[in-house]
């Protein structure tokens, strides 16, 4: 029989939440951080509108979503500044690019 | 410029901290709002997550289609790179991010979940988010111009740029802080369009008066930002040309597509004209100053094939052709600092008051259509949202009265149970009663 009580959804959220925190410490993986964190945060959400709908408890969902918040602002913090770095690196090696451009 | 700090050996880019506070705000805000149609927060923040994660997908898209000639170029020889110099140049291309290509990008995201999710209607989401929008673009401005990523025109005021290592080019010149004065446009924005989603005037249509102010301020600011990586066609940006579409197509899906009034779809296109003949006067302006530096370059050269022959002509004279080499130079340095001089305005006062009256119209005319707009459609917009309300309270008056029927059928089964059951207790008592009865008469 199913189990509608969103008990998998919030462990899920707050499996995906804690793994996501760790890897928003390291360079380059913290974009899988971030993809990991957004899972999470959907599952917890989901899983504590299944809680709150079957009357369950909500604290493991509640801590779910707060973990993989967590890790989605750690994780974008990473990744926003990767973002602005390659956006200035594309602006200062653009004479390369056009280089590369021309020789074509 | 202040791009970056350091907390525990690790740098911090200021521009994610400004998006990640304007993000928080811009849930909070839409979890606030959302109350009115009773929406619960969790559709809310998922509602948020997916305008964050294409508003993401589509800001890198449109950032690799601008350098489309360099991808090209990239894969045609891309045999003579290694594949980490082939990885550097696709970071290069998809790695930074275009404002535009993040906002379609969220409607497109937008489309695709009201179409499969039922949490959420699709209007009520559009509303949200062209309300949200300017005001994560304000604290996204804001990071532009803490990180020096963005940056306006040299000009005579505004801010001169210091230690700016990730574009040095940029530093020791003052220019026009353009993200900043993009930031309180977009905080003006923002205040109209909440005042417009507050008293019901959108009802699904606020994303197109965003889509009816914005780009016309995008579109003039357009022309006074100096960033060196920006995409041209025709002689506007890709920006502009985004603008211009954005902007027909809210015109006419506000004025035009239900024929609701002439006069404001008259306003809506002198407005749009006036924008254009800007552009087009600003370009044409642009062409006589590089057509006046051509020529002048060209009259050097002249100048100086001129005292190349003189110097051929007098070789003997040595003295001669020394003070002919000191008059070239000092020629030259004569036309480079007139040259300078023509150059170190981009922009006169005249051009700059052009500016902002149009700025003002175009907001103020914008403003008028928005909140003023025609009698009629006010009236409808009335008779539309009285409609809405009590259909509301219709769904919530039989909401409530399944809720009562099906607690009334519980009732009525849960006596009819406590019937059955007691009867049963009492055909149990009397059976017994009756085989006590029986067992008393058989020992008599």
């Amino acid at each position: 029989m199913e189990n509608n009580n969103g008990k998998g959804l919030s462990i899920a959220g707050l499996v995906l939440g804690i793994v996501a925190i760790l890897l928003s410490f390291f360079s380059f993986i913290n974009i899988l951080g971030l993809i990991l964190a957004i899972v999470g945060l959907v599952c917890a959400l989901k899983g504590s509108k299944a809680a709150k709908a079957a009357g369950e408890p909500t604290g493991m969902a509640t801590a779910g979503l707060v973990l993989s918040i967590v890790g989605l602002v750690f994780s974008g913090i990473g990744v926003l500044t990767c973002t602005i770095c390659a956006s200035c690196v594309a602006c200062a090696a653009a004479d390369s690019l056009n280089e590369l451009s021309s020789f074509y | 410029m202040f791009p970056y700090f350091e907390v525990l050996g690790r740098q911090i880019g200021t521009y994610s901290i400004c998006a990640i506070v304007g993000l928080f705000l811009c849930t909070f805000l839409g979890c606030k709002l959302a109350k009115r149609f009773e929406i619960a927060y969790e559709d809310v923040i998922l509602l948020m997550v997916v305008i964050g994660v294409s508003l993401l997908i589509g800001g890198h898209i449109l950032f690799g289609i601008t350098n489309t000639n360099k991808l090209i170029a990239l894969f045609q020889n891309a045999s003579s790179y290694s594949l980490k110099q082939i990885l550097t140049y696709l970071g290069m291309c998809f790695g930074g991010m275009v404002y535009y290509g993040g906002f379609l990008g969220a409607c497109v995201g937008l489309l695709i979940y009201t179409k499969y999710s039922k949490l959420v209607e699709r209007p009520i989401a559009f509303d949200l988010y062209a309300v949200c929008i300017p005001l994560f673009h304000v604290f996204g401005r804001i990071g532009c111009f803490l990180s020096g990523c963005c940056y306006g025109m040299e000009s005579s005021f505004g801010f001169v740029v210091h230690g700016n290592d990730l574009i040095p080019e940029i530093n020791d010149v003052r220019r026009l802080p353009v993200p900043l004065i993009e930031a309180a446009c977009n905080l003006v924005i923002f205040f109209i369009l909440l005042h417009l989603f507050k008293i019901g005037k959108g009802n699904g249509k606020v994303i197109f008066y965003y889509m009816l102010i914005y780009p016309v301020v995008r579109f003039i600011l357009e022309f006074f930002r100096g960033d060196a990586v920006r995409g041209f066609l025709f002689g506007l940006s890709t920006s502009q040309w985004i603008s211009i579409g954005l902007f027909v197509v809210a015109v006419w899906k506000l004025f035009l597509s239900k024929s609701k009034g002439k006069k404001t779809a008259v306003c809506a296109g002198v407005l749009f004209a006036l924008t254009l003949a800007f552009s087009g006067a600003h370009i044409e302006a642009l062409a006589t100053e590089e057509s006046v530096q051509e020529s002048m370059t060209v009259s050097f050269d002249t100048e100086e094939d001129l005292s190349g022959e003189t110097e051929t002509a007098e070789t003997e004279a040595g003295t001669a052709e020394q003070k002919e080499e000191s008059v070239s130079e000092a020629g030259k340095q004569e036309v480079t600092t007139t040259g300078a001089e023509e150059k170190e305005p981009p922009f006169t006062a005249k051009e700059k008051f052009v500016v902002f009256v149009c700025c003002l119209f175009s907001v103020g005319l914008c403003l008028a259509i928005a909140l003023f707009g025609n009698p009629k459609d006010r009236e409808k917009d009335k008779y539309n949202r009285m409609r809405k309300q009590q259909m509301l309270q219709q769904k919530k008056l039989r909401e409530k009265a399944e809720r009562e029927a099906k607690f009334a059928a519980e009732d009525a089964k849960y006596a009819e149970d406590l019937a059955k059951y007691e009867k049963a207790q009492r055909e149990y008592e009397e059976a017994k009663a009756a085989k006590k009865a029986a067992k008393e008469a058989k020992k008599k």
